[in-house]
């Protein structure tokens, strides 16, 4: 596409914007653009966008540069903590997910007993016979799901879950001495 | 004049790690440049986006970005340049989340008009508002750096993130739509000559 060019069209624009173009001045620059169809495009556009210009930025109030650097300031700070306090927060989610899979490991692996001591907690308690047989199905139960939970996460074997724990611990434990060691 | 392009790690540049580290001008420095940039910024985000109170927040923002940024140049046409391309990006972003409904039209934002302004100014100026809101966005920031801002076709290519050698024609249709519409618009905008 051809574009319709003139070379006094820069001359057009810089007359507009500097203000020369109304005045006498621009009477010779003028003439010329009622003659040019580019230049006369380019003064119509130009006027009534810096015209348009004037008008808009004599009405608005912006805020000082001490407020905007302020702001800036704060919001930078704020970002730097968010960025300061990731990784802890990662760390403490990590420790969290270690401490369930060890507890989960332990019950499991300790169930006999845990249910045991439960079965006698109960019966020190003075429950009546209904309410031992409920315990004693509750704890039947915990014990079912644990089965369940083991299985699901090592397929066959209950053993994968005992290793997933015991890692888990030793992961926590290193963790923990990294933690306390960086303190120090 | 500055004709370097800004590269992706100059425009999202954020590994700093404190905020006293975070940015590359003083307080002084940051006022001066402040002083002479903030008022073309605002008409310019107002314009391209149809809505005083979101360019506000907009030039805020860019200003946040540009004193985070890595810049490669302490060129005072560079830093313009710079910051303006973020304020483009930045009301661009606003102009792709914001929902069909939510988008304000340009020429549905009347300003108030000072007690001493005429009325045949504030009907031009809605004229205006009005050849202006049914330009696309595109064409709003072509036409605005090149008129107003009086930018170079390198300049604005660094702004808009176009080529320099497109600039020319999307230019030219952008003026010559603008100028019918103006043309159609009123007896008001016939050019004096």
């Amino acid at each position: 596409m051809k574009i319709p060019h003139c070379h006094r069209e820069q001359e057009v624009l810089d007359a507009v914007r500097s203000g020369r173009w109304s005045g006498a001045w621009g009477e010779e620059i003028r003439t010329h653009a009622a003659a040019c169809p580019v230049c006369s495009e380019v003064a119509l556009v130009a006027e009534a966008m810096i015209q348009e210009h004037h008008l808009e930025e004599a009405d608005v109030r912006l805020p000082s540069a001490g407020l905007v650097w302020w702001k800036a300031q704060l919001a930078a700070r704020r970002s730097a903590e968010a960025r300061a306090t990731q990784p802890i927060a990662l760390a403490e989610r990590f420790a969290q997910g270690a401490a369930l899979l060890t507890a989960l490991g332990l019950a499991f692996w300790q169930w006999p007993r845990i249910s045991g001591w439960l079965g006698g907690v109960t019966k020190l308690a003075g429950g009546h016979n209904a309410s031992s047989a409920v315990s004693g199905d509750w704890t039947d139960r915990i014990g079912r799901v644990l089965q369940t939970v083991a299985q699901g996460l090592g397929g066959q074997s209950s053993g994968y879950l005992m290793i997933a724990s015991v890692g888990a611990l030793l992961a926590l434990m290193a963790f923990a001495a990294y933690v306390v060691l960086r303190e120090e | 004049m500055s004709t370097r392009e800004f590269t992706l790690t100059e425009l999202e540049s954020s590994d700093v790690s404190t905020a006293e580290e975070a940015f590359h001008m003083d307080e002084a420095a940051f006022k001066t440049f402040y002083e002479r940039t903030s008022r073309p910024l605002w008409s310019y985000l107002a314009r391209l986006t149809g809505d005083r109170s979101l360019a506000e927040d907009l030039m805020q923002e860019s200003y946040y970005r540009f004193l985070r940024a890595t810049l490669k140049s302490e060129d005072a046409a560079y830093q313009k340049n710079f910051l303006f391309r973020i304020g483009t990006n930045l009301a661009r972003d606003h102009w792709r989340r914001a929902p069909r409904g939510e988008r304000v039209d340009v020429a549905a934002t009347e300003k108030l008009p000072a007690d001493d302004r005429t009325a045949e100014r504030v009907q031009q100026s809605s004229d205006m508002g009005r050849a202006l809101a049914r330009l696309k966005p595109r064409e709003r920031e072509l036409l605005w750096l090149a008129y107003v801002e009086g930018s170079s076709h390198d300049e604005i290519a660094e702004v808009c993130g176009l080529r320099s050698k497109s600039i020319r024609l999307l230019l030219f249709r952008a003026r010559r739509k603008l100028a019918g519409l103006l043309r159609s618009s009123g007896e008001e905008w016939k050019i004096r000559v």
